[in-house]
This record gives C-alpha cells, sequence and structure tokens, in this order.
C-alpha cells in the first residue's frame, strides 16, 4: 500500500486511527504492530516475514548486547555478526540479478537470472535497525524490554516505504507514551496535506512533463533540456519531501515526534549546505556510523579524503544497484572535497544568488547522472544543454511548456523556498476560518488527482 | 499567539477528520457501480479472495483498482481534477488538447515507421497481384493537421503532412490511385467537417472528401443530390470521455439522404446489407437504437464490423472492395449509388482471407480509406492482405 493512495486514506488510516485512540495505553503499540503488519503484507505478502524477522532479530540481538555489557563480557562479537546479517540481506536482494549472471557465466549454469523484487522499503528498514543495534552497542540508547514497543517502530508503515530514517534513541520515549489529542491530530493532518499536495499536485504533475519531454528522445533542444532538466529537478524534490512530510504527518497524529528529514534543500548555498538539508536522516546515519567510526576529519588530510570519498561511494550505492549511482555518489564526494580544501571560504564571500546558483547547477547536474542508468544517455543530455546535438536553441516543445508549465513552475520555485509557507503561516496565524479552509481545498484537489488516476477511459470506439 | 495555533490545529484536526470519516462510511455504504458511462467501460468490482490471489499480490492490486473506481462521486473528482488543470494552464489530458472555439483535438501520435513501410509495401504487393482493376487510397488527416489553427498555441505536434506526403508519393509510384483531399478539406475547414468532442470526421466533412473521389473514380456526383437530416443532438465524443474537457457538451450527427425527387432515391433506400459477423442483414444504412447511446457515430452501419456486404439495387455492375476504419462509416451511404455491391472490411476485426474474397465477390475496384492516426498505428492492414 502506498500512502498516498485512496485506499490508505480512506479505509486503512481512519480504521487504524480509531482504533489506536480508544484502545488503552498497553494496547496502542500492539495496534500498531498488526496494522503495520497488515500494511506490509498488502504489497508484499510473503516478504513480510523478511520484514519481521529483521524486528525480532534486532530486539533479540540488542537485549544480548545488554546482557554480555552487564556480565562484563564484550559484546562486539554480536554486534558484528548482527551487522554483516544485515549487510548480506541488503546485498543479497539487491544484487541477486547480478550474481546469477555471474553464477551463468562463470560455469555456464542456467539459471534463470530473474532480479528478486526488492522487499518494500528493506533499505530503509535496515538502516534504521542498524541504526538501533549500534547505538544499544554504544550506550546511547537503552536496549527495549518492550518488545512490541520496538517491533512497532520497527515496522511502523508510515516510514516504510520512504523513510525518514528514524532512529529509536530519539522516539523510544513516544512508544511509550503514546500523547494523542485533537490538535495533534490537526497538526499531523495540515503536515499530511502538504506532503501529499507535495506529491499529487506538484512532483505528479512535473513528471509528466517529464515524460511528454522525453517522448521526443534524442531531439532536445537546449530550452527543452533545461526544462526538462529543471520539471526531474523539482519532482525530485517534491516527490520525496512529499512522502517524508506525509509520514512525518502521520506520526504526529500518532504522538510521535519524527525528525525532520529536508530543509529547503534548493536554498543551499553550498554543496555541503545542501547534503545538510537533503535527507538529512540519510546523510546523518552515514555521518555517525560510517564517517565518524572511520575518524572523520581528525585524521590525516589523505584519511579525510579517503573517508569522504568511502561514505559517498555507499551513499550512491545505497540508492540504486545500477553503476549510476556510486559514480554520483564520488561526484559528490569530490565536490566536498574541493568545497573543503580548495574553495575553502571563498563560497560564502560570494553574494547569496551566486552561490546558490552555483549549488543548484551542479546538483542539476548530480540529477542528470541518477536519472541515466545508461552513461550515453547521460551524456546525450549533458551535451544538450550546452547546445551540443542539441536541435537548436529553442524549439515549439520549448515554448509550449514554457507556455502550459510556467505557473507549476513558479509555484514550484516559490514552495521549494521558505518565504512562501512564512507568508502562509503569517495569514493563518490570523485566522483559523482561511487556515481551514486552504487545508481543506488542497486536499480536496489531492483526492481529485488521485481519483484521476484511475481515469481510464475505455476507447474502443477510437478506430 | 501559540493558543491561537493550536485552536486552528484543533479546526483542521476535525475537518480532516469529517473528510475521510464522511467518504470512508459513503464508500463502504454505496453499493458498487458496473459501468461507467463517462469512461465507457466496465468499473473493477470486488475482487474475489482466495490463499493464491493473496499471495501472489494479485489480491491487492485488484483490490486497489476496485477502491479507486468505486470511490463515491468519481465523475465529479475527475471533473474537479481537469478544471484545475486547466486553471493551471493545462491544455492536453490524456493526448487529447483543449482547442480553441470549443474543439477538442486528438495528439497525432508519431508513427512507427516499420509497420508503415509494412502496410504500404503490403498494399504495393496487393497492386500488383491485381493489376487490371483501379485501386484508390484514402488517407484522411485527423483534425490537428485540418483544424491547425484550433489548437492551442505552441503545440509541439507531429507533422501529419510530412507522413502523408511519402506515404502518397510512395503509393502512387506502385500505380495505386491516391485521392488526396486536404486541399478539399481546408477549403470548407469553417464548416463543421469534424465533431468538437471526438476524432471522426462529420457527414459533411466525408461528403467534401466524397466529392474528391468521385472525381478521381469516375462518378458523377451530381446525379444525386442530400438532403442533411439531424438524427440526433445528444452526441458526446470519445474526446471529451478522454480527456475530461468538455464532458458536457452535446453535438449534433447528421444523415445525408438522397433528395426523394430524384429517380435514385429508391435504389439506395432499398440496399440490403449483409453483417457477417452476426449473420444479421439490414435494409438500411443507420442503426437507430445507437442514438440512445453515448457514442452516437454507431448509428453508421452500427459500429466495426469485420466484414460487411452492402447490395444496392443499381443497375451498374462494379463491386468494391473497401479496406478501412470508422472514418468509412459515414462515408459508406455515399457511395451505394454507384456500386452494384461494396464489400466491406476492416481488418482489425476480419480474419479471413481477402484475396478469397476478391475471388468470390467478383471485385472490380478497391479502395482504400482510412483515417491518418489508424493508418500510420495499425497494422493489422498488412496482416490481412499477406
Amino acid at each position: 500500500m502506498l500512502i498516498n493512495s485512496l485506499n490508505f486514506i480512506f479505509a486503512f488510516l481512519p480504521v487504524m486511527l480509531i482504533l489506536y485512540y480508544v484502545v488503552p495505553e498497553k494496547w496502542k503499540n500492539i495496534v500498531l504492530v498488526l496494522f503495520s503488519i497488515y500494511f506490509y503484507a498488502w504489497g508484499e505478502p510473503v516478504y513480510v516475514i523478511l520484514m519481521l524477522f529483521s524486528a525480532v532479530l534486532h530486539y533479540a540481538m540488542a537485549l544480548e548486547i545488554k546482557r554480555q555489557k552487564e556480565s562484563g563480557k564484550g559484546a562486539k562479537g554480536t554486534l558484528i555478526f548482527t551487522i554483516v546479517l544485515d549487510i548480506f540481506i541488503l546485498c543479497f536482494f539487491k544484487y541477486y540479478g547480478y550474481i546469477q549472471e555471474a553464477v551463468n557465466q562463470l560455469f555456464g549454469t542456467g539459471f534463470s537470472a530473474d532480479a528478486l523484487g526488492l522487499p518494500i522499503g528493506l533499505s530503509f528498514f535496515t538502516f534504521r535497525n542498524l541504526s538501533y543495534i549500534v547505538d544499544v552497542y554504544k550506550g546511547k540508547c537503552p536496549a527495549e524490554k518492550d518488545f512490541f514497543a520496538f517491533t512497532a517502530y520497527a515496522s511502523l508503515f508510515a516510514t516504510m516505504s520512504a523513510g525518514p530514517i528514524v532512529r529509536y534513541a530519539d522516539v523510544r520515549q513516544d512508544f511509550h507514551t503514546h500523547q494523542v489529542y485533537m490538535s495533534k491530530l490537526g497538526e499531523g493532518a495540515q503536515r499530511f496535506i502538504i506532503g501529499l499536495s507535495k506529491k499529487v499536485i506538484l512532483a505528479d504533475q512535473l513528471a509528466l512533463i517529464g515524460s511528454q519531454i522525453q517522448e521526443y528522445g534524442d531531439n532536445l533542444s537546449v530550452v527543452s533540456a533545461w526544462i526538462y532538466l529543471f520539471a526531474y529537478t523539482m519532482q525530485l524534490y517534491f516527490d520525496f519531501s512529499g512522502y517524508s512530510d506525509m509520514a512525518i504527518g502521520i506520526g504526529k497524529m500518532l504522538g510521535f515526534h519524527f525528525q525532520e528529514n529536508f530543509q529547503y534543500p534548493y536554498v543551499a548555498k553550498s554543496v555541503t549546505d545542501f547534503w545538510r538539508r537533503w535527507h538529512i536522516s540519510l546523510s546523518s546515519w552515514f555521518r555517525d556510523y560510517v564517517y565518524i567510526p572511520l575518524g572523520g576529519n581528525r585524521v590525516s588530510v589523505v584519511k579525510h579524503i579517503r573517508n569522504i570519498l568511502v561514505v559517498w561511494c555507499l551513499t550512491g550505492i545505497w540508492h540504486g544497484v545500477t553503476w549510476n549511482f556510486p559514480v554520483w555518489g564520488i561526484y559528490y564526494g569530490i565536490l566536498l572535497i574541493l568545497e573543503k580544501y580548495v574553495w575553502k571560504d571563498k563560497l560564502s564571500k560570494l553574494p547569496g544568488w551566486v552561490s546558490n546558483t552555483y549549488t543548484m547547477i551542479l546538483v542539476m547536474f548530480g540529477w542528470l547522472i541518477f536519472m541515466n542508468p545508461s552513461f550515453d544517455k547521460g551524456l546525450t543530455m549533458f551535451g544538450a544543454l550546452f547546445g551540443i546535438g542539441a536541435t537548436g536553441f529553442m524549439d515549439v516543445t520549448a515554448g509550449y511548456y514554457l507556455k502550459t508549465g510556467i505557473l507549476l513552475f513558479v509555484i514550484c520555485v516559490l514552495a521549494a523556498r521558505p518565504a512562501l509557507s512564512r507568508f502562509a503561516n503569517k495569514i493563518m496565524e490570523k485566522s483559523s476560518v482561511i487556515t481551514v479552509l486552504v487545508y481543506g481545498v488542497l486536499f480536496l484537489i489531492c483526492i481529485s488527482g488521485l481519483v484521476f488516476n484511475s481515469y481510464r477511459p475505455f476507447l474502443y470506439m477510437q478506430f | 499567539m501559540k493558543k491561537r495555533k493550536k485552536r486552528t490545529a484543533y479546526y483542521v484536526g476535525v475537518m480532516f477528520g469529517v473528510i475521510v470519516l464522511a467518504f470512508s462510511l459513503i464508500n463502504v455504504f454505496s453499493g458498487t457501480k458496473k459501468v461507467s458511462e463517462t469512461e465507457n467501460r466496465a468499473l473493477a468490482q470486488r475482487p474475489k479472495l482466495s490463499v493464491d490471489s493473496v499471495l501472489s499480490g494479485q489480491y491487492a492490486s485488484e483490490y486497489q483498482e476496485f477502491f479507486n473506481d468505486q470511490f463515491v462521486l468519481r465523475d465529479a473528482w475527475i471533473k474537479l481534477k481537469t478544471g484545475f488543470d486547466r486553471a493551471l494552464g493545462v491544455v492536453e489530458e490524456n493526448g487529447v488538447y483543449l482547442g480553441k472555439d470549443g474543439y477538442l483535438l486528438e495528439k497525432f501520435e508519431k508513427p512507427d515507421q516499420k509497420n508503415v513501410s509494412a502496410t504500404v509495401e503490403a498494399m504495393k504487393t496487393f497492386r500488383e497481384k491485381h493489376e487490371d482493376i483501379p485501386h484508390y487510397a484514402m488517407i484522411i488527416p485527423s483534425a490537428e493537421n485540418i483544424l491547425k489553427d484550433k489548437l492551442p498555441a505552441l503545440v509541439p505536434s507531429v507533422n501529419q503532412d510530412s507522413y502523408l506526403d511519402n506515404t502518397f508519393q510512395e503509393l502512387s509510384k506502385s500505380g495505386i490511385n491516391v485521392v488526396d483531399v486536404r486541399t478539399a478539406l481546408k477549403k470548407n475547414k469553417d464548416q463543421k467537417i469534424y465533431y468538437q468532442t471526438d476524432h471522426h470526421w462529420t457527414t459533411y466533412g466525408a461528403y467534401v472528401a466524397f466529392q474528391q473521389f468521385a472525381e478521381a473514380a469516375g462518378l458523377d456526383a451530381s446525379a444525386v443530390t442530400y438532403e442533411k437530416l439531424p438524427v440526433t443532438d445528444q452526441f458526446q465524443g470519445t474526446l471529451s470521455a478522454k480527456s475530461g474537457f468538455r464532458t458536457g457538451e452535446k453535438e449534433e450527427v447528421d444523415v445525408y439522404l438522397p433528395k426523394r425527387n430524384t429517380n435514385t432515391t429508391q435504389e439506395q433506400l432499398s440496399s440490403v446489407i449483409e453483417y457477417t459477423d452476426n449473420q444479421k442483414k439490414t435494409g438500411s444504412f443507420y442503426n437507430t437504437d445507437k442514438l440512445d447511446q453515448r457514442n452516437a457515430y454507431e448509428v453508421f452501419f452500427g459500429g466495426n464490423h469485420g466484414l460487411m456486404k452492402i447490395k444496392t439495387p443499381t443497375t451498374e455492375n462494379k463491386r468494391l472492395l473497401v479496406m478501412k476504419d470508422s472514418y468509412a462509416n459515414c462515408f459508406l451511404p455515399f457511395l451505394a449509388p454507384y456500386y452494384r455491391e461494396i464489400v466491406v472490411v476492416d481488418p482489425r476485426y476480419y480474419y479471413g482471407n481477402i484475396e478469397e474474397l476478391m475471388e468470390t465477390e467478383g471485385i472490380t475496384e478497391v479502395l482504400y480509406l482510412y483515417s491518418a492516426p489508424t493508418f500510420f498505428s495499425d497494422t493489422s492492414l498488412s496482416v490481412a492482405m499477406e
């Protein structure tokens, strides 16, 4: 199930919330676990076992680590065992198809080289559980005794498919208190509607423009290529941050406080700044569990550069199995090294709009690598941006999308900056009526968009 | 200030709860609908629960479809969405442009060159096999071409003309008589030659094209004069259904009847049409039952048939084979006074042997009549003629 689908919003959510609100405190985690299992099994009726196995494993291993530490023994072995197992599962599912292919080539065997379907949210829940086990080992988080509290966290439907990678240490208290009231539900609803609007009104519409421009294939003009890249850049942000907003909103409805995952990344004034604002829960995960254990920046320059490259290569690999992802990661690693050791503080001396433009151009080139699994295609598109192989500077396509998309593009640019929400908040602070109206209208438009997705007129009389 | 924020949040919570609960409950208690009239399709029904379907994930995806299809006030939501899109400046939905003066125009998809060559090749071969009889080809551009000025500004359209020019040239070279109706249609574009909410041409458009054909085939077009008879004003075309634009719009459909004072009248009226697919015979080109349906264009012969034979009581001895798509349906009646028999094949629904037809029916002329979008995208013509 997707949290932006009609049957989530109009069947799963109300039933779950009502039950969750009415049962006594000690039952709330059990309700969450049951509904999360149902939610997960909806899309993955088989892999739900894997997801639960991972939850139980980390619950048990954390207690084991605690026991070993209390009895004065080292718990390092248990920790390493768990980490290795996690990484093995992650790699097994991600690279199953590739491994089979390699085996077939080596031994001439004929296994059918179908990639296993990647279990939904595998990368997210594995990273979540990993953070827990490491935190327990380091004493940053107590080992949870309450089985349902931990399993509710480890299987939580809201953050399952697209994060954020919430850490148990941050939310443990919430899973024991479950503070819920109407105004929290309202805050959660506000956040959920914002996220849903980002996804349905902005991202889905941008995706449509992107796919239409792509239909024209290699024959892009310079302006078309830029529109395409711009639309993709915006789509990615609103899609992803929309999901995060929805997850955070649902969390609020349940009485949980999840960390922010995005802080207006497209106003960043350097690439370093961008990564402090984009998918914060992932970059801070890599910082805390890879970068700092490797020594972070408190080592020699050479080792520091190595650390940065390792972390960013892994960040890339985390995003996908094709070659372009590690390249995309290393691209960022190099940029961060340049900003740290070559540009130094030159960037901060530039006017804000210059450093923001510099950042956005590099980020957009990054997305170009990110979206193209084939090197040739990425290169063709990169060329088109600068007129190499383009069909001229401007064509009808570009004019058409500029004209019909301009309002959407302007809304996107405004919505990606904090000024608009500051302005909206000011108005909303003044009037409850306007606030309710604005959210109500946004919600209705989103529903209409979701219904429209299933609008498929059958045109047998087409011919 | 903080208190106010909390109170506002409270109200938003109430609003959210009310909307979610209201639609959830109405969804549960409103019955399931079988069909969507606007979309002209069966709506997904509640899937059957079984261990297999649950484990394979099929149940989940079917249930999802069911839930979406049966969502309350479906049509109203669709209207809200297209209205919102229009406000945003969107002028294309599902491959349909919202044009000027109330016209909806279908986007012409870039043809697959391989399919086009296969079709043209098949037509050439067919012509070589039957060299002794005349072959005519009419490919009618869609409204997007003739009514270019009705398109929204700056639409990046695929140029139908270049595809038509190339194909016409190829066909002419092989001795097929191409009847290019573009100039004639353009000359008449101030009249209603295409429906505003449908992808078909009007009977008037067909009449204009028929005069071109008559000239090419040596028929005396002035022998019969027609009067226009509106048969419905409730036609809601496929383009409005497809796009969600102008869904309330209704149009008139006309048929052209020969004037009763000419002596050909009886001839056309007493034609017998034999539909081989359902073994029915009728005495009229028009199936008025179809007028009560949403898609009133089916009034012409009741829609498409794999094979039908029109036997007319003319004294002529010519027998025509027409290979066609639905554009021909409103065109065929104009041919009736000139042919003893018209054998009409729609290759998309015809699985018989065309060579055999040529022989058993004693065909003396061949006509291809297609709209450009079908001609350039459909692969069944080349298959049927193999």
